[in-house]
């Protein structure tokens, strides 16, 4: 079965971002296209957003068949931050945008993030964001922009982690537009999920930074043992994320 | 290579259902000797008794295999540590504390009895942790120190968002353990390099995860055989009380 990963990073922080090795390890493992986003740009002492996703679109850019971006911009910069997702979308053919509330230190409740939220309805672009982790990346503060914004499509990049993946499921029920990466939970968990969740609003991911490829492994071995039907796994790891990634 | 699974839930609790002969069976499957078993959600947060019934009527059906640590809401005070002491004469291996679905904070002086208590039978205390604000590394490391001959097991290395603290607050303290279930295996690579092999402790957090993925893990982080002796038979031994 053929497999997007929706969540993957590469950055200088964790060892050496190096395409062809990331690319390698996925293909390994039966990974054939990825989601990237760039570590660097998402931690808060991110000042040059241009530069990091210009060096991003360059690092994808060698495996077009394998490797697809997002963005990442700081909703704090305002129409600067706007402005740069545009860029990157349309100038650098980004397929959506990455944000972490945590590292980046901002709330989704704060009014920074909603010319940002509006720009992707625009683009017509999914929004992937951290969470899992209070006090700014819970399920229910990610899924409250899904609810703020229905023409939005917002993702929870873990579904909840170990703590809140019950309000993952929550905010899915009620929002078709707020998607869940499984990327984290227990096993249990991420049964219960994809038994009570709407089949199409579900992606899977590995947080695979880099070419470390044991979190990687450990990950997509978790998922294939899953106990759920044949067609839901098709769905969940390639139907559903190339419909988001429009391909 | 022998292996005990240190964290096991069993019971028909709010969000799981699991007897011991599906633990058996995955155990069998997957060549684990022994697994350390404690009560559902619920016998968790109040039917302490009901639930260590259950999980000693366990033991006692499946001797061999089977090792039982109670649980007791800190709530209950002085009835909680009669409950503690009847489970522990019983043949309870250990205590196992969970400040979230318990309401408390990990090192409230509420819980000090019970360590107490512990630290008088000799045996080790399971904290869930990894929950914010009630459950954090640094709260362990502080009951760690307040009880230092009371080995506290930081159960699944504080998942997910303490990466950042684990390491610091648990090296230099050398009664905390740090138990695997949910835990990701960079993690323990981690802490296998920065604290070393004889505090970590392998457990599946069944039935949330299954055993033959959580044993992969281990050898993902760890291919070296003699380090996965320790992780997965020896130091939890040593905190049950046996050889």
């Amino acid at each position: 079965m053929k497999i997007v990963d929706f969540h993957i990073h590469a950055g200088n922080h964790y060892g050496e971002p190096l395409a062809t090795k990331q690319v390698e390890v996925m293909l390994k493992n039966g990974v054939e296209k990825a989601v990237v986003s760039n570590l660097n740009a998402l931690r808060s002492d991110c000042h040059n957003f241009k530069e990091e996703n210009k060096w991003l679109a360059n690092y994808v850019s060698k495996f077009p068949d394998n490797l697809y971006a997002y963005a990442v911009v700081n909703p704090f910069n305002g129409e600067k931050a706007v402005l740069e997702f545009r860029r990157c979308v349309e100038e650098l053919g980004m397929k959506g945008l990455k944000l972490h509330p945590w590292l980046q230190g901002f709330s989704c409740s704060d009014n920074d993030i909603r010319p940002i939220v509006e720009e992707s309805i625009r683009l017509d672009v999914p929004i992937i964001l951290h969470d899992g982790t209070p006090p700014y990346s819970t399920p229910l503060q990610i899924a409250n922009l899904a609810r703020l914004y229905p023409e939005a499509t917002i993702i929870s990049g873990h579904s909840g982690l170990g703590d809140l993946w019950k309000n993952a499921i929550d905010g899915a029920k009620k929002y078709k537009n707020f998607y869940l990466c499984l990327c984290g939970p227990s096993s249990l968990a991420m049964e219960r999920i994809i038994n009570e969740v709407d089949i199409n609003q579900i992606v899977f991911g590995t947080d695979l930074i880099n070419d470390s490829e044991k979190t990687f492994v450990y990950r997509l071995h978790k998922f294939q043992h899953l106990n759920i039907s044949e067609e839901k796994r098709k769905k969940i790891l390639w139907d559903n994320a190339l419909k988001l990634l429009k391909l | 290579m022998r292996i005990i699974d240190a964290h096991c839930h069993l019971g028909e609790g709010f969000d799981i259902k699991v007897s011991p002969e599906e633990l058996l069976n995955e155990m069998d499957k997957n060549g684990v000797e022994k697994a350390i078993i404690c009560p559902a959600d619920k016998f968790i947060a109040v039917y302490n008794k009901e639930g260590n019934d259950y999980i000693m009527d366990c033991v006692k059906r499946f001797p061999d295999r089977l090792i039982g640590f109670a649980t007791v809401n800190p709530w209950y005070g002085e009835k909680g540590i009669s409950e503690l002491k009847r489970c522990l004469d019983k043949g309870a291996k250990g205590l196992i504390l969970h400040p979230f679905l318990q309401g408390f904070l990990l090192n409230d002086k509420l819980v000090f009895p019970l360590l107490g208590e512990m630290e008088k039978y000799n045996l080790s205390v399971y904290f869930h942790t990894g929950t914010l604000v009630s459950s954090e590394p640094y709260q362990l490391r502080d009951l760690a120190e307040k009880f230092p001959e009371v080995n506290l097991i930081m159960g699944h290395f504080a998942f997910s968002d303490y990466w950042n603290d684990i390491i610091l607050a648990g090296k230099d303290v050398k009664n905390i353990y740090f138990e695997t279930s949910l835990t990701w295996p960079d993690m323990i690579s981690s802490v296998l390099n920065e604290i070393g092999e004889d505090r970590v402790i392998f457990g599946s957090g069944f039935p949330q995860n299954p055993l033959k993925i959580e044993i992969e893990k281990i050898g993902i982080a760890c291919p070296n055989k003699e380090k996965q002796i320790m992780i997965f038979e020896k130091n939890i031994k040593r905190l049950i009380g046996e050889k």
